[in-house]
């Protein structure tokens, strides 16, 4: 049976059909901002917090000592126990220096060598110096710098 | 690139020939159903996908996972409405269809197979709507899931087995979500594009039906002729659905609570009738209301092309067809409504909740997130179970609450702030304490903060020689067992009875009012006067006058509210183990209730308060909640209460001490009271007591508070 196209034709078909597409699509944008939008949400937004991470006189001068910082983290609907491991540097009387022991590289824990006076990355060589500048190796960039603030004998750094 | 791949696909020749579909004269408004349906099932698919992305399918986070979605996930509160409210869209839209079709008697030679496949999809559509029920973790789901098992189990001859593949498990747990959760987003979305796409095929095959009587005229094409109704329909359909998700919130009660015997479930509107008719076949009829009746009308839809094989579509000339459908939507319309009727409303709690500011558009009681910003370890419970928890980390370190939120009791506490470390470090406490219990209790909360801390901030890591080699301690724990050597709980009861005038005097005392001096919170609260009521069974109002502010605990026979002055949150009504112990309070006023006010009564080993040997009669109440009662051995009257309340880090001890027994219309009375809980201490001195007078309702309400 022949399909009939009725009179007008063209034109009503072209109107007719750019409506159905133009009506498609606000639905589709809708529909479309509103999954775009869960799925691009930062929903995580980092917390810190300042953390008792040593007491002032534990710390040997100059001398970076790793420390295990536990903390409570939000990971989407559910509190975890993450931990992180930082190295904390007595520069002074009172004066706390800490660097984050994750490589710049690609995100190994970097340990401190006393003979050499150095950090060393364990995966590809990375080497920093007491200050946690890069001395040798691929690392991008130092190791990162955790702020640090001292209230009577307690080191807190913020993490 | 069009062209190279449509020489590859032919993808032009098959658009052309799905838009191309002739369709006969006279198609109109009535053939948009079905698209409509077909839209709403792709935003169904679409916005299931994206709630899948944050869902978590297990008892311990489905609920948060939801929160979490409605809360933080950006448009998820959308979202959610979406996929909620178009369930029901659905619904709706798919009865609409299958209306329009038996109106248009479009199921007949050669349909007859579409309708069937269209009757299972809408037996899949009825399948996702059930299964997506579990899934929030909530009350509502909790509650209908478990009635829905009961029918499915009385199901003559398979019920057992199928209740069990149902449930997956001995119990409604973390099994039957994992099942019901695959089932909604594999199995029933595999059958359902299956199946949609076959009715699509068989559509296609055997063209549109058409209008009833045909009219004359060449067919047209589907693009855009009918496109356009289809896309204008789908349009108001959208918007409205869209209105919905965003007016309203989709609903969440609290967190499932399988021990709350309070809860009445009531199913979503598309499941109300069978849930009625459930009402009317009760005991060995119910198959009748869960099988028989169901199946008869499913097995007529299935079978509707084969007993109407007429040719002739009229509706006229089809009036028992077009009866029976009236007759059976009328009487599922009817049910509907009648099941709307019976259900009864929320309980007062959790109407007093939603006046003191819960989230709008959820039911269930205050959660500790409405009210304090920045609770990270123990959120998604109520607000009386936060503070008991509270109290329960001070008590076991000995802290105050300015040990951890600098400035509490002054104007100047920030309580969310987290500059005191220590803080921090209690809530990774709280979860290590619960990943103990959880890996090595099986949950049971054997290891809380009272196990290692014992007052002390640091506890105790070394064994003590001389208390070792010292005087035995013989610390009786919370929960004691039935001791030998020792007279059965009615016996003792008996003994309490005939000590305060005998139990006929105790079984005649229906009500006490009493008024009396208070000094609060040891002494810190100051001097005041106090108002005691209570009214057996179970109603019971503590009301004290101090100079901060009124400070009460009332409660109604449903629901229970806890006011206290300078307190972060003043007022509250009281939920869950809270609620149960206020009930428990006030049963427990009256000495002829205390046998039937607890379960599971044993006497323990004799044990002593200031010098004098005392019984110890325990005994259960509800919800994990029990009771301790010290019985005086030679005078035989009641010493003190201690009941307990379950919280998330431990059980919430409140303690009441009896002294100063005198005479008051011949039964011994306590003159002397001292209560004594986590986050305080008040000592209550009786002056004046009346027995069995009238007691004006009100005082056992919502405490009026005076503007702060």
């Amino acid at each position: 049976m022949p399909i009939e196209t009725p009179t007008g034709d063209a034109t009503r078909r072209r109107f007719l059909s750019s409506i159905t597409s133009g009506i498609l699509s606000v639905i589709g944008g809708i529909l479309g901002v509103l999954g775009g939008g869960a799925v691009l949400s930062s929903t995580v937004r980092r917390q810190e917090d300042w953390l008792a991470a040593s007491s002032l006189h534990d710390l040997p001068v100059n001398e970076p000592t790793a420390v295990t910082l536990s903390m409570m983290r939000v990971d989407g609907y559910r509190e975890a126990l993450q931990r992180r491991t930082i190295f904390l540097v007595k520069t002074g009387e009172s004066e706390v220096a800490a660097f984050d022991a994750t490589c710049t590289h690609l995100g190994c824990l970097v340990a401190w060598d006393a003979q050499g006076q150095v950090f060393k990355c364990p995966c590809h060589g990375g080497i920093y110096d007491r200050t946690g500048a890069v001395k040798e190796g691929p690392p991008p960039e130092g190791l990162i710098k955790v702020s640090t603030r001292v209230d009577g004998d307690k080191v807190l750094v913020q993490a | 690139m069009r062209d190279w791949l449509d020489a590859r696909t032919g993808y032009r020749a098959l658009i052309k020939h799905l838009l191309d579909e002739p369709l006969p004269s006279g198609v109109g408004w009535w053939f948009v159903t079905g698209s409509i349906v077909l839209f709403l099932l792709s935003v169904q698919l679409l916005t299931g996908i994206l709630l899948a992305i944050f869902y978590s399918p297990s008892p311990d986070y489905a609920y948060d996972s939801v929160r979490f979605i409605m809360e933080r996930v950006t448009f998820g509160r959308v979202l959610r409405g979406l996929h909620f409210f178009g369930a029901s869209f659905i619904v709706i839209a798919a009865i609409v269809h299958m209306l329009r079709v038996v109106a248009f008697g479009s199921y007949k030679k050669p349909r007859e197979l579409n309708w069937i496949v269209g009757v299972l999809l809408l037996l899949i559509i009825l399948g996702f709507a059930l299964t997506g029920y579990l899934l929030p973790w909530d009350q509502k789901a909790y509650w209908a899931t478990t009635v829905t098992l009961n029918i499915a189990r009385s199901v003559p001859l398979v019920g057992d087995a199928l209740s069990g593949v149902l449930k997956g498990g001995t119990e409604l747990g973390a099994l039957t979500l994992m099942r019901w959760y695959a089932a909604h987003v594999f199995l029933l979305p595999a059958c359902l594009i299956a199946f949609t796409v076959a009715h699509l095929y068989l559509m296609r095959r055997q063209g549109i039906s058409g209008p009833v009587k045909a009219v004359p005229g060449p067919p047209t094409p589907f693009y855009p002729y009918h496109a356009i109704r289809d896309t204008i329909a789908v349009a108001v359909v959208f918007a409205l659905l869209l209105t919905f998700a965003i007016a309203f919130n989709a609903p969440l009660d609290a967190v499932a609570d399988p021990t709350d015997a309070t809860y009445v479930p009531r199913p979503e509107w598309y499941f109300m009738s069978l849930f009625e008719l459930l009402r009317h076949f009760p005991g060995p009829f119910e198959p009748v209301a869960t099988v028989i009746i169901p199946g008869i009308v499913i097995a007529l839809l299935f079978l509707l092309p084969f007993l109407d094989r007429r040719p002739d579509r009229a509706p006229a000339s089809r009036p028992l067809v077009i009866a029976t459908f009236m007759f059976v939507f009328t009487g599922i319309a009817f049910l509907t409504v009648l099941g709307f009727r019976s259900t009864p409303a929320p309980s007062s709690a959790t109407q007093a909740a939603a006046r003191l500011g819960a989230t709008p558009g959820r039911r269930g009681p205050v959660m500790v997130e409405d009210v304090f910003k920045n609770v990270q370890a123990l959120k998604g419970i109520t607000v009386d179970e936060f503070m008991g928890t509270m109290g329960i980390m001070s008590a076991s370190l000995g802290l105050c609450c300015n040990d951890c939120h600098p400035g509490a009791g002054t104007d100047e506490v920030v309580w969310e702030a987290d500059t005191e470390p220590r803080k921090v470090t209690a809530r990774s406490m709280v979860l290590m304490m619960q990943a103990i219990n959880r890996d090595n209790f099986s949950g049971r909360q054997v290891v809380t903060c009272w196990t290692c801390h014992r007052l002390r901030l640091t506890p105790v890591d070394t064994p003590r020689l001389d208390q070792f080699y010292g005087e035995a301690i013989n610390e009786l724990d919370a929960v004691i067992s039935k001791a030998a050597g020792v007279p059965t709980p009615m016996q003792v009861l008996d003994k309490y009875l005939q000590a305060i005038g005998g139990s006929e005097k105790a079984a005649g005392l229906t009500s006490i009012a009493a008024t009396g001096k208070v000094v609060a919170f040891g002494s810190f609260g100051g001097g005041g006067k106090f108002e005691y009521f209570a009214q057996a069974p179970d109603k019971r109002a503590m009301l004290s006058h101090l100079p901060d502010g009124e400070s009460s605990r009332t409660f109604d026979g449903r629901a229970g509210w806890f006011a206290i002055p300078l307190a972060v949150v003043p007022k509250y009504p009281l939920t869950g183990g809270e609620l149960d112990g206020a009930r428990l309070d006030a049963q427990l006023s009256f000495p002829a209730e205390i046998a039937h006010s607890l379960t599971g009564l044993r006497v323990g080993p004799v044990t002593e308060i200031d010098g004098k040997e005392v019984y110890l009669l325990q005994g259960n109440g509800a919800r994990g909640s029990f009771a301790s009662l010290y019985f005086d051995r030679q005078s035989g009257l009641l010493a003190r209460i201690i009941r307990y309340t379950p919280s998330k880090i431990g059980k919430v001890p409140t303690q009441v001490d009896y002294a100063d027994y005198r005479d008051v219309d011949g039964i011994k009375f306590p003159y002397r009271w001292i209560v004594t809980w986590l986050d305080g201490r008040d000592e209550f001195d009786f002056g004046d007591v009346k027995l069995n007078v009238p007691i004006d309702a009100t005082k056992f309400g919502e405490p009026t508070l005076p503007p702060r």
